[in-house]
């Protein structure tokens, strides 16, 4: 056995290809993946922050600006080097979606960047305006004379305060008319009275008032856009492209691996069996030494006796030779003749043909060992020693062509004898099996490449017949039914296991690959395990896709799936601390309202202490008394009062004083009527303003289950007295309903938006008989809350455009009530619609509220909105 | 056994000399309650920066090599000891050519969200390129400023010694900007009062505080450096522009930069961090003392005149906001 080139050739083919395969299974560096993966992370978690700290500033929880530049530098920081630190082990196509998603971002980002800078200007504008109004305003009160003019001056000032202080509460258009109403009545005011420093003073307070009016709904408007640009969204479809290449790359470093192991076992064989076959040969060798010298003197022996009978034999030789001669030519299958020795004898075109010969002379007289894989040579020596011994074999051995190329080879010897009934050579018929041995190992390799792929893939891999009956199962999916080996499922199905909440749709799902043929890719799914009531719940990744059997026919799904259930645990604490981090800042926010709010009820105080003052002096003061002295003077004169009137001179002027006193008691009574009443809308003044506050106090939370009625009566409350000035009947149908789990401020908010649209649609319509229907239904697992108008109506181009952000018909608006109602409806889990039977025919928006909130609301890219 | 005695007498002697330097120790005396809810927020003690970029900064930014004529540096303009700042209305460059706006000063300029007065520099790396290659101020490019540094001994070893590839466009402007970054000025007075120290300020300089706040000033002027950290319309609430006359293409301040009608007048924020000492004031220069400035910001961001007094109280105030250099008073 000779070390031949082939034989190191093979060797370091082998050498390299474990090479190879050794660094393929390591291409994966985990640094970069760890570090790309945390970079994503941060970058959500820096955008959240800043998002809250966006919604914090209104409400003076943030005192300063310095962190926003800190964290949209630090976001833009990191996305330029996301840019860079892709991962090298994603494949050129991935890194350019990632790419492609780390330029969305950085576009987003500078967007992002802009609005933030319009935000903290504007923002800045309007807190100047908010701060500097109370000192500018007590301090003109405190500098207002006491006289009626100036009360009527300081009625107008906190009138403006109060109306600017709800402004900033609940900023839309009504409360904005209202101040400009009272601005006119502040112009108004100026201009009787010219006074160049009061002047001054109050056209500054004016222009900070219009100042606030112009910038809180800007302020607002650019607060709702910069936390609704998708960051996080983009962040998100980016993780998604990355966990897809990442595991694209996993699996292949695993196919790698196996391939490794593969190559490590096929070299320690083939060590094992060349130690062995140069044993073999040597003992081998020794034996033909022996052979052939014994052999060599018996047969001159043989010889002699030969001679003779060879000439006798050689006719009846001639005629079987002509015989076989045919044969041999016309056999499509390779015959040949061979002696003792291997040396070829005979070969029909066929055999010449599979050893690559062009004519019989080029082989004959040659060994066959020339032609037979030296890795066969025993094979063929054993079955010629046992053809020669008298028995028919068949053999399988390599050969290598002429021409070097190595064919299969499948051998049916048999015995040839000559006449004398002496073995003199092996008839064989030979066929040319490479093409199905080919085969066969294919199939061997792959059946093995599937089974090393079902015992050891960490994902749960199944294939199921058309009836979704497992047929074949990955030993993680056998792991996670709590059996040993993936064959014991076989015949199982997912009902089985699972509640028909996760069995059904799963089932249905494979029946639709069956029917279509198109498969279903990267599909997030819930499972609730039977036998733990419900309790267990676990989330899988899946991929579907159709079996199909040789002819292209659909005979079942083959899936994988992913246990994300830690993943999607992560996701719902991160989303909860979320939640909560967004319920706090709001009730902080809302402690700081409540001072101003009780600030607020305090300036109007100060007038109903004066107008109790003016009232009591105006009555102390009265000249009721003297209605008492003419009462007496008349009882005096009781006996003669037509004398009285004629002829005493106190009695001649007692008509003229009475008219007097008439006039002078009916001025008081106009003022202290006009007081009274002044008080009186103070007094309202602070029940408004206390009654805002409860209702604003306590709506901030989390999702609670609420009673419908009470969400909706509250809501009709906060519009009553807008709806009563317009004379707007409510007319209300409620029917029982379960109370849904719902955030109270954001239904609340959709509900006034709602009624408030309906109240315009009303007024602008103009008909006399104004009313709303208030109507609350069950449907299925939810809860319809319909406000419908007999209003204006709605054109039915402008049905479709209704929601979006920024289309308004009001004079005024802002095109954004309805866009956030929608929004703020889905994350809830539930909708808002709209119906109507065209212009001047009402409108009717319905809200639906889930009975039970889906586990996973519908993420929205602007969820931190408050 | 002397050598290394006096070996460890130095370390400790110089080791003690740094951490005077770079890490002024609080104000002793108890531990007040530090005011944590006010817009203002004090400068840190500490930085961390590495002391030998800072010193070859510090070379740097005295070098007038930098300029094309060798006539200007850094400090020409931001005079250290003149609180970073040259107390013109608009500074010379080389050929003695006139700016067209303020120049702000140095100290503290690393808190800012962003240089120059229109913010068109996101870092002090960036700022760096302006100033030199701006023809009018020192008039040159990186290939001559390289190419002159590499002919001056002084610099090879330094920046060899930090740099592994030696004079370069990006160490030059890394050195300058952490020296830069080196400029800070803690403990003001004002600082002391937010760290809790009520007797840090005067009863006059409280009052003047608390209407800096009420009147909206902190609405801008908030954060570490009481400024220095947006943008804002410069004439809010009037035309100060108008009122002025005399337009500057430099008026235009961010519309420059942006091109948006939205930014036209509008400027970075200044910090108000050692305002006493940064005089004249506004991007224009045209305020020569704080009272005017103060004059000014009340009339055209405030909308309203203040009284005598206010502003006296207002300026007050300000002048507790000096702060100190290296544990001097700027």
């Amino acid at each position: 056995m000779k070390l031949s080139p082939k034989h190191v050739l093979t060797g370091l083919a082998l050498l390299g290809a474990l090479v190879i395969f050794y660094l393929k299974t390591n291409h994966i560096v985990f640094a970069e993946h760890k570090r790309f993966d945390d970079d994503i992370h941060r970058l959500r978690q820096v955008d959240a922050s800043l998002n809250q700290d966006v919604l914090k500033s209104p409400f003076h929880l943030i005192e300063d600006y310095d962190r926003f530049p800190e964290e949209i530098n630090a976001l833009q920081k990191t996305t330029e080097e996301l840019g860079g630190a892709i991962p090298s082990f994603t494949p050129p196509a991935g890194r350019g979606l990632i790419q492609q998603k780390v330029n969305e971002l950085s576009q987003l980002l500078s967007q992002k960047e802009e609005l933030l800078e319009r935000f903290k200007s504007q923002n800045a504008v309007l807190n100047n305006s908010l701060r500097y109004l109370p000192v500018s305003g007590t301090e003109l009160i405190e500098a207002t004379a006491g006289d009626d003019q100036g009360r009527e001056l300081k009625a107008i000032l906190n009138e403006v305060m109060r109306q600017v202080l709800v402004y900033s509460l609940r900023t839309d258009d009504e409360s904005a008319q209202e101040i400009h109403v009272s601005l006119s009545k502040l112009d108004e005011w100026r201009s009787r009275h010219r006074d160049d420093a009061q002047g001054a003073a109050l056209a500054s307070l004016a222009g900070h008032v219009k100042s606030i009016v112009q910038h809180k709904p800007r302020v607002e408007a650019l607060m709702e856009q910069l936390v609704s640009i998708p960051v996080d969204q983009c962040l998100e479809e980016m993780q998604g492209v990355y966990d897809e290449q990442f595991a694209r790359a996993m699996r292949r470093a695993d196919l790698y691996r196996v391939g490794l192991y593969l190559l490590c076992g096929f070299l320690v064989v083939g060590i094992g069996y060349t130690i062995f076959a140069l044993d073999a040969a040597n003992t081998h060798l020794e034996r033909r030494v022996a052979g052939r010298t014994s052999d060599l003197s018996r047969k001159n022996e043989e010889l002699r006796l030969e001679i003779a009978e060879r000439q006798r034999a050689e006719k009846l030789l001639a005629e079987n030779e002509q015989r076989l001669r045919l044969i041999l030519e016309s056999e499509p299958e390779c015959v040949k003749l061979v002696d003792a020795d291997g040396i070829l004898l005979e070969m029909n075109p066929a055999g010449l043909r599979m050893v690559e010969a062009s004519h019989f002379g080029e082989v004959l007289g040659q060994s066959v060992y020339g032609i037979v894989a030296p890795d066969y040579h025993p094979v063929f020596r054993a079955l010629n020693e046992a053809v020669f011994q008298g028995e028919s074999r068949i053999a399988e051995y390599e050969i290598i062509g002429l021409k070097g190329t190595r064919r299969w080879m499948q051998t049916h010897a048999c015995p040839l004898r000559d006449t004398a009934g002496k073995i003199f050579a092996q008839l064989a018929v030979t066929r040319d099996v490479t093409e199905s041995r080919r085969v066969e190992a294919e199939l061997a390799y792959e059946r093995d490449l599937l089974r090393t792929l079902l015992e050891n893939s960490p994902d749960q891999i199944y294939f199921k017949d058309r009836d979704s009956r497992f047929l074949k199962c990955s030993n993680a999916l056998a792991g996670r039914f709590q059996v040993t080996h993936g064959d014991d499922l076989v015949g199982r199905c997912d009902f089985d296991y699972f509640t028909d909440e996760h069995a059904r749709p799963a089932f249905e799902d494979e029946q639709e690959i069956i029917r279509t043929g198109r498969a279903m890719v990267g599909k997030v799914e819930k499972e609730i395990w039977k036998d733990s009531d419900g309790h267990k719940v676990t989330w899988v990744l899946t991929t579907k896709v159709p079996l199909q059997d040789k002819t292209g026919e659909i005979i079942g799904t083959f899936g994988i799936s992913k246990d994300i259930t830690a993943i999607k645990e992560a996701e719902n604490k991160l989303e909860a601390v979320h939640k909560e981090l967004l319920h706090t800042s709001r009730q902080a926010g809302m402690a700081e309202v409540a001072t101003s709010v009780l600030h607020n009820v305090g300036n109007v105080l100060n007038s109903v202490n004066v107008s109790c003052a003016v009232i009591s002096e105006k009555i102390g003061k009265s000249r009721i008394a003297n209605v008492t002295k003419v009462a007496e003077l008349l009882i005096q004169h009781a006996d003669d009062v037509p004398a009285f009137f004629a002829s005493d001179p106190v009695g001649q002027k007692l008509p003229h004083f009475l008219t007097k006193l008439a006039q002078r008691l009916s001025t008081e009574q106009a003022v202290v009527l006009d007081e009274v009443r002044l008080l009186a809308k103070n007094i309202e003044h602070i029940r408004e303003i206390v009654a805002m506050q409860q209702s604003y106090a306590n709506v901030a939370g989390v999702q609670e289950a609420l009673p419908v009625q009470e969400l909706v009566e509250d809501a009709l409350h906060m519009n009553g007295a807008a709806l009563a000035r317009h004379g707007v009947k409510v007319i209300r149908e409620y029917a029982a309903a379960p109370p849904v789990s719902v955030d109270k401020h954001k239904v609340l908010q959709i509900l006034v938006n709602l009624m408030r649209n309906a109240k315009h649609a009303l007024t602008d319509g103009g008909r006399e008989d104004k009313q709303i229907l208030v109507s609350i239904r069950r449907r299925d697992d939810h809860v319809a809350v319909s406000i419908s108008d007999n209003g204006i109506g709605i054109a039915p181009e402008n049905m479709t455009r209704i929601f979006a952000h920024g289309f308004t018909t009001k004079r005024g608006g802002h095109g954004f009530g309805l866009h956030s109602g929608v929004l703020a409806a889905r994350e809830m889990g539930g909708r808002l619609a709209a119906h109507s039977d065209g212009p001047g025919r009402g409108a009717t928006f319905t809200l639906e509220l889930p009975i039970n909130p889906p586990v996973t609301a519908t993420p929205l890219p602007s969820k931190n909105r408050h | 056994m002397k050598p290394i005695l006096i070996l460890i007498l130095i370390l400790v002697a110089t080791s003690g000399k740094t951490s005077r330097l770079w890490a002024v120790p609080p104000p002793v005396g108890g531990q007040p309650a530090a005011k944590t809810h006010e817009p203002i927020k004090p400068i840190p003690f500490q930085t961390n920066l590495d002391s030998r970029k800072v010193a070859l900064g510090r070379m740097l930014f005295q070098e007038s090599k930098l300029s094309h004529d060798n006539t200007v540096s850094c400090a020409s303009c931001h005079d250290l000891s003149q609180a970073g700042t040259d107390h013109r209305v608009h500074s010379f460059g080389i050929h003695q050519t006139e700016g067209t706006i303020n120049a702000p000063t140095v100290f503290n300029s690393a808190g800012n969200f962003k240089q120059f007065w229109d913010g068109r520099a996101a870092t002090l790396e960036e700022q760096i390129d302006g100033p030199i290659q701006a023809p009018g101020e020192m008039g040159s490019t990186w290939d001559e400023v390289i190419g002159k540094l590499r002919a001056t001994p002084v610099y090879n070893a330094p920046f060899k010694a930090i740099y592994p590839n030696g004079i370069q466009r990006r160490n030059i402007k890394d050195a300058i900007a952490q020296f830069e970054r080196s400029l800070i000025t803690p403990n003001a007075r004002f600082d002391k009062f937010l760290r809790g120290d009520d007797t840090a300020l005067t009863t006059e300089e409280k009052e003047g505080y608390r209407k800096f706040k009420s009147y909206g000033c902190t609405s801008c002027h908030q954060g570490v450096n009481v400024g220095g950290n947006m943008f804002e319309t410069l004439g809010a609430m009037a035309d100060y522009f108008a009122d002025r006359g005399g337009p500057t293409p430099a008026d235009n301040g961010r519309f420059n930069v942006t091109g948006r009608e939205d930014d036209r007048y509008v400027f970075k924020v200044p910090s108000l961090r050692n305002v006493a000492r940064t005089a004249p004031y506004l991007h224009d220069g045209s305020a020569k003392t704080l009272e005017e400035a103060v004059t000014v910001m009340g009339r055209y961001q405030l909308g309203e005149r203040l009284s005598p007094q206010d502003v006296d109280q207002i300026v007050k105030f300000l002048k507790t906001l000096t702060g100190e250099y290296e544990g001097k008073p700027l």
